[in-house]
């Protein structure tokens, strides 16, 4: 697996005016939408608004009525069943992990139906494990019973991408884990498709999901396209009420889920623990951070009622040592600043080093605002 | 809150000891001149007093186990089982070999030796304080082994010709010959009844499951004839067959008739027939739809998805029907032999006609036994042959 020919490979995902009809009902009505290659596209919106239907017509567990579907610009008609699926990985809500099966076996089932030797697809099970954070030592042989159900749901999303496929479609993958497990196993999806690449269509109803995963998102509505964009676009500029409705009051606050820390903070004032602090060098600042040799933060000095110049020791507040990370979101940062008798917060990298600060500016900076 | 596991006294074993100690008060074999002989009783204490004093300590120590404080439930297990296992060979032997003494002693020639009260009930506990302990026991050697070594105890005393005078080894002796020939023809007329009952029922399970509008006529049909008694069933196979093989003398010369082995394996295998059509509906019933949404999902194919899917997770469920049928049927066979089918039941109601116990003992202690191999051979085959995590690891 990962050989070169596996990461050459392109893959677009388009529906073109594709209706699904049961009967007299209409499951989708004349959508059209395109996954580009290597992203996410989050398909959200009411229940029966479609989004299950259109994604299940990818992989033919169910045919459209009219309209194509197509991967790589070939109708997926065209294609086998079997042949298909096997190319596409698929991760369900309910997981369905076979339950006579080790982990392993779960993990190399594709693989298997698709020909691979047992040594190869045992390789494979052990380079996913380690993918999906639980030790291939302790996991391998387990069973599916002897699971949580975070981790049989990231057995779900490695078994899904055992032979390689291009195509990954997630059907509310996260939907039945906890709140505090499902914003985890979030974040690890999108620190694993940052390293794959995957063209990945993503049914959802949760919009804060929607928002932290997506690279595109379409909103459907009763069998119909109603917006597509990018989420900052669809939160920023609804395109009519329902959107602005189904996006909800604080569509704003959302939106700065999309912006990352690193991307919009600037310079922050440091000075060095053992070090003297001159106010009069730090005329436009309102708090300089003190940190150690090693450039490591330990805490602010605020300007409001000190001496002029003092032991950069004794005037640092350690009380005011709240921080935000280089990942996190701007509405991260935003809480942080709530948090904290300050009106800014301090980033650090991973090691704790202070690389700079976020205050109201760069916040409101990132909101389109007509009169600032 | 209380800690069930470590519950201060096993009430079970504790009686079980209760009970064994009762019986050793009692009688343990009648020693008989012949075999309508009145005889005389003789008690443990009367057999030996080392022997009396081991079976009581052995007791003894049962008991102990069962009210040890503080031990964890699971613990009990073993020393309880190998304690009784000891006093089953005991009492086997101990009857075996004094009986012997007892008729060699009176110049009894053609004397035997009938278990009594006190052997029955002494066996009685042996059976309380082990199958609490193995139902209790999560290992699958304690579950699988223990009753097969209580049948090879029983094997090994009867080879080496210990128990020979006990009425109804003599009773087996005098007709070797049929009881090798009644024997074949239990398993072979069980066996058969119940192989059918597979090839039917599964398949008839699986049409209920599907086909929605035939689960409830299907299961009034086979739960009804459960409810009918087994000799009256065995009655009512016998006049449409015999009309039946009246009409079509091909079908008489074939062996089909009213009475012996047709009716017999007919109505056998309509009763071994509940258990598994309803376990493979069950198993069908509580298979998680997901699983199968999965496998599609990734390519199976129709073929693929039942023999490495459906097949695989079901076994389970289709294996315990078919072990409880199995022991089922094996009991059921007894009663076939009223209706001139063979198998042990001949033993059992010839000992009725003939108001001799020995020989009503010596039909029925095959069949125990046979239907005990069965159940525990078909536990374990299941608990092998099916994957997932086994027993006590998990």
């Amino acid at each position: 697996m990962g050989g070169t020919g596996a990461e050459a490979r392109y893959s677009v995902i388009e529906f073109e005016n594709v209706s699904k009809h049961y009967g007299s009902t209409v499951a989708l009505d004349d959508v059209s939408f395109t996954v580009p290659d290597g992203t996410v596209s989050v398909l959200i919106g009411p229940s029966g608004c479609g989004k299950s239907t259109s994604l299940k017509l990818v992989n033919r567990l169910l045919e459209p009525t009219d309209g194509y579907v197509r991967v790589d610009g070939t109708p997926v008609r065209e294609f086998p069943p079997q042949i298909l699926r096997r190319g596409i990985g698929y991760v369900i809500q309910s997981v369905g992990l076979l339950p006579h099966m080790t982990v392993e076996e779960n993990i190399g089932l594709v693989p298997k139906l698709l020909g691979r030797h047992k040594r190869d697809r045992s390789r494979r099970a052990g380079e996913l494990l380690d993918l999906i954070g639980l030790s291939p030592d302790e996991y391998r042989n387990k069973y599916p019973i002897q699971l949580s159900g975070g981790e049989a749901q990231r057995v779900g999303v490695a078994r899904a991408l055992a032979a390689d496929p291009p195509i990954l479609l997630m059907d509310e993958p996260f939907g039945a884990v906890d709140p505090l497990n499902r914003e985890t196993l979030q974040q690890e999806f999108i620190s694993i498709q940052r390293k794959l690449r995957k063209t990945v269509i993503f049914v959802t109803h949760d919009l804060d999901e929607a928002v932290r995963v997506a690279d595109r998102i379409v909103l459907m509505r009763d069998g119909k396209v109603v917006q597509t964009g990018a989420p900052e676009e669809i939160l920023g500029a609804p395109a009519n009420d329902f959107v602005r409705e189904f996006v909800g009051s604080d569509r704003a606050l959302k939106r700065l889920a999309r912006f990352i820390v690193g991307d919009f903070m600037i310079d922050a004032p440091s000075v060095d623990r053992g070090a003297r602090l001159d106010w009069n060098e730090y005329r436009d600042f309102e708090v300089v951070y003190v940190t150690d040799d090693h450039r490591r933060l330990l805490g602010a000095a605020p300007r409001n009622g000190r001496a002029e110049v003092s032991s950069a020791g004794d005037a640092m507040d350690d009380a005011l040592v709240g921080a935000v990370s280089l990942g996190s979101t701007l509405r991260d940062a935003l809480a942080e600043i709530l948090n904290t008798e300050l009106a800014e917060t301090p980033v650090v990298d991973e090691h704790g080093h202070l690389v700079g600060r976020i205050t109201m500016t760069e916040i409101y900076s990132a909101t389109p605002r007509r009169i600032v | 809150m209380i800690d069930r596991d470590r519950s201060v006294v096993d009430k079970v074993i504790l009686s079980g000891a209760l009970v064994g100690g009762a019986g050793l008060l009692l009688p343990v074999f009648i020693v008989k001149e012949h075999r309508l002989d009145a005889g005389f009783p003789v008690s443990f204490a009367g057999m030996s007093l080392p022997l009396f004093f081991s079976a009581l300590a052995l007791l003894i120590a049962i008991a102990v186990v069962g009210v040890l404080p503080g031990l964890r439930r699971r613990s009990r297990n073993l020393p309880a089982v190998l304690a009784a296992l000891g006093l089953f060979a005991l009492l086997w032997a101990g009857t075996g070999i004094s009986g012997a003494a007892e008729l060699a002693e009176y110049g009894f020639e053609r004397g035997r030796v009938s278990p009594s009260s006190g052997f029955w009930i002494v066996l009685l506990a042996i059976l309380i304080v082990v199958t609490h302990s193995v139902k209790q026991s999560t290992s699958v050697w304690l579950r699988g082994c223990v009753p097969l070594a209580f049948v090879a105890t029983l094997v090994v005393l009867f080879v080496g010709g210990v128990i020979d005078d006990l009425a109804f080894v003599r009773e087996y002796y005098t007709r070797e010959d049929r009881f090798v020939r009644e024997l074949t023809a239990h398993i072979g007329i069980a066996a058969g009844a119940v192989a059918a009952a597979v090839a039917v029922g599964v398949p008839t399970g699986i049409v209920a499951y599907r086909i929605r509008s035939l689960e409830r006529p299907l299961f009034a049909v086979v739960n009804g004839v459960q409810t009918i008694p087994s000799l009256a069933l065995f009655g009512l196979m016998i006049a449409p067959l015999a009309l039946i093989s009246q009409r079509f003398p091909v079908l008489r010369e074939l062996g089909i008739r009213g009475v012996g082995n047709t009716p017999a394996l007919l109505a056998l295998f309509l009763y071994a027939l509940l258990p598994i059509v309803r376990n493979t509906y069950t198993s069908l019933a509580v298979m998680d739809p997901a699983v199968i949404h999965a496998g599609t999902g990734m390519g199976m194919t129709r073929r693929q998805l039942m023999w490495q899917v459906e097949v695989p997770i079901s076994l389970p469920i289709i294996l315990a029907g078919v072990r409880v049928s199995i022991v089922q049927t094996i009991g059921n066979t007894t009663v076939a032999a009223l209706i001139g089918a063979g198998g042990l039941g001949n033993f059992v109601f010839q000992g009725l006609g003939q108001a001799a116990p020995d020989l009503i003992v010596m039909g029925v202690i095959p069949i125990v036994i046979l239907a005990l191999l069965a159940d525990r051979i078909f536990q374990l085959i299941s608990e092998w042959a099916v994957p997932g995590p086994k027993r006590g690891t998990a």
